[in-house]
């Protein structure tokens, strides 16, 4: 309970909702929770994975519209298309590549170059969402092919196909960074960089993929994103990358790297959801919504803190990773 | 007479304007140990650096087992048999004993696409390495931010006398540490010497531990070698006027 105080937060959160809040605990709004936050989840488990390597990854949001819009724009002749109508079979790996192409480009300037990582990815955040508008004018294309959007129309057991490769992916690459060489490095590197170096590890391999797997993730988002939503816009997912930081303070992710593990992201995600679904349903008047999220961030991280200082006392260690 | 286990010939270093080391050679036999002295700025960590494969020199040549090798990396200074215990111990706060033992060279199984941690050999072997060197750490699970600071220097003397390395680097082995634990750390050192033969370089400031490990002291000074000077003969004034530059080049 110590080692992340996210859950213990939900323990209370949840079934608080549940007994006060008019329709939370039913099927239908579970169901439409678990949809707002998959592409939460997507850019936030990506961003946990720099950050656990001791960097910051800001453009994420940007990498989504980017290469969202550039799948639209290739599959379609309508709003500013191409008029090239690739096939999504072919359009949806392409755009995940990208997605982790622009990450290869920010990894690498963050540890080949040294450029400080906020910088590189803050800069990258403006320049991808300013590209985003280009292709199509800053048009809106609807109307997408029904083999793109169909995850965004179909599911198994009432669970839409979007939460469960959000859900799928999230297990997989938590899995893989607990167990593998790889996720070990990133582990490793986010610890003390200088140590890692110096027993071998290539600092500039592990910093490139953590950012190719958030770039790849915020790729696969903005597949998901505009299939929900059946249209690709510059503007869909603005200002996300808040919550996404939000997201991943509150799951326990360190800012100063090699700390938190992905299940406390997806704690993080369910918590900010839930609350922005919880002021929905008892219908608040939206310009209290961000000073609620606001609060509610800054109570997470002083139990954060109070966490910390808890364990000290009582001698508890952090678990290895 | 034996060919010498690493010849460094001609190293030269430049930062900028400053040449940190300036055709600079070093030579260490199969099992000897050497004391690597000079005072702040000499080289000594420069050299060090280069020998574990952190920095390329511009210049100059490294020859191990009469074999041409280049370090790109630490990795293949580890593969040439090279194994250095940094100053700062080179130790993941956030990673357990395993985990810090064997960083960069981890055990795995490889299931496609990724190579797998193998977390139970790893234990294993760790548990193995550290009864082998008669030292104990408590919790083998615990990361090393809560081990001591000896706990933290037997696991880094761990790590590198696990690889079954030829030559020790060891930099600043007691530096940070109490006497009884600088004590553990010449007879560790010893018994890896006289038990399996390794060589030894050892960076130290402390004429005593000199004294206590080495054969031989080489002197650096503004980064050019000042000295050579074997230990059975020559006296801890003769390495200090060396040190300092009261005396001129003194060859052994």
């Amino acid at each position: 309970m110590l080692r992340n105080p996210i859950l213990p937060i939900l323990l209370v959160a949840l079934p608080t909702f549940a007994l006060t809040v008019p329709f939370y605990a039913t099927i239908a709004n579970f169901q439409n929770l678990a949809l707002a936050s998959s592409i939460l989840l997507l850019l936030a488990a990506g961003g946990a994975v720099v950050m656990i390597s001791g960097n910051i990854d800001l453009s994420v949001e940007g990498t989504l519209v980017f290469t969202c819009m550039v799948a639209a724009w290739l599959m379609s002749d309508k709003y500013g298309g191409s008029g090239l109508l690739l096939h999504p079979a072919l359009v949806i790996p392409l755009s995940i590549a990208l997605g982790a192409a622009i990450g290869c480009v920010n990894g690498f300037m963050v540890e080949k170059l040294g450029v400080n990582s906020f910088i590189v990815t803050i800069g990258m955040l403006l320049a991808l969402k300013g590209a985003a508008a280009i292709p199509t004018q800053a048009s809106t294309i609807y109307g997408l092919p029904g083999f793109y959007s169909w995850v965004g129309y179909n599911g198994v057991f009432g669970l839409s196909w979007i939460v469960i490769i959000a859900f799928g992916t999230l297990v997989l690459l938590s899995i893989w960074l607990r167990n593998s060489v790889g996720g070990r490095h990133i582990y490793a590197v986010g610890g003390n960089r200088a140590a890692a170096i110096e027993n071998g590890v290539s600092s500039l391999a592990t910093v490139v993929r953590a950012y190719a797997i958030a770039g790849g993730l915020a790729g696969l988002a903005g597949w998901l994103n505009a299939a929900r939503l059946d249209s690709a816009s510059a503007s869909s997912v603005d200002g996300i990358t808040f919550t996404v930081f939000a997201a991943m303070i509150i799951g326990g992710i360190s800012l100063t790297g090699g700390a938190g593990s992905l299940w406390g992201v997806l704690g993080g995600v369910i918590l900010l959801s839930s609350i922005d679904n919880v002021l929905n349903l008892i219908a608040i008047n939206p310009l209290y919504v961000n000073f609620v999220r606001g609060m509610v961030i800054l109570l997470a991280v002083v139990l954060i803190v109070m966490r910390q200082r808890l364990a000290a006392r009582l001698g508890l260690q952090e678990a290895a990773a | 007479m034996t060919a010498p286990l690493l010849e460094a010939k001609g190293i030269s270093v430049r930062f900028g304007a400053v040449s940190a080391l300036l055709d600079v050679g070093l030579r260490i036999m199969p099992g000897e140990a050497v004391a690597l002295m000079g005072g702040n700025g000499a080289g000594k960590s420069t050299l060090v650096s280069i020998l574990s494969g952190l920095r390329q020199p511009d210049s100059g040549s490294i020859v191990i087992d009469g074999k041409p090798v280049a370090f790109s990396d630490a990795r293949d200074a580890r593969a040439a048999g090279v194994e250095t215990v940094f100053q700062n111990l080179a130790l993941c706060p956030n990673l357990d004993a395993p985990g810090n033992l064997y960083l960069g060279r981890e055990l795995y199984r490889f299931r496609w696409p990724f190579r797998w941690l193998d977390r139970a050999g790893m234990e294993r072997a760790t548990r193995a390495t550290l009864a082998d060197l008669g030292v104990t750490i408590p919790d083998l699970r615990a990361t090393s931010r809560s081990y001591s600071g000896g706990q933290r220097q037997v696991l880094a003397f761990a790590r590198a006398a696990a690889a079954r390395s030829r030559l020790l680097i060891l930099d600043e082995p007691t530096a940070a540490l109490g006497v009884e634990e600088s004590a553990n750390v010449v007879r560790t050192v010893r018994r890896l010497r006289d038990e399996r033969g390794v060589a030894v370089l050892l960076i130290t400031h402390n004429l005593e531990e000199m004294r206590a490990l080495a054969d031989r002291a080489v002197v650096l000074r503004r980064g050019r070698n000042a000295a050579d000077l074997p230990l059975d003969t020559a006296s801890d004034d003769d390495v200090v006027r060396a040190i300092t530059g009261a005396a001129g080049v003194v060859s052994a």
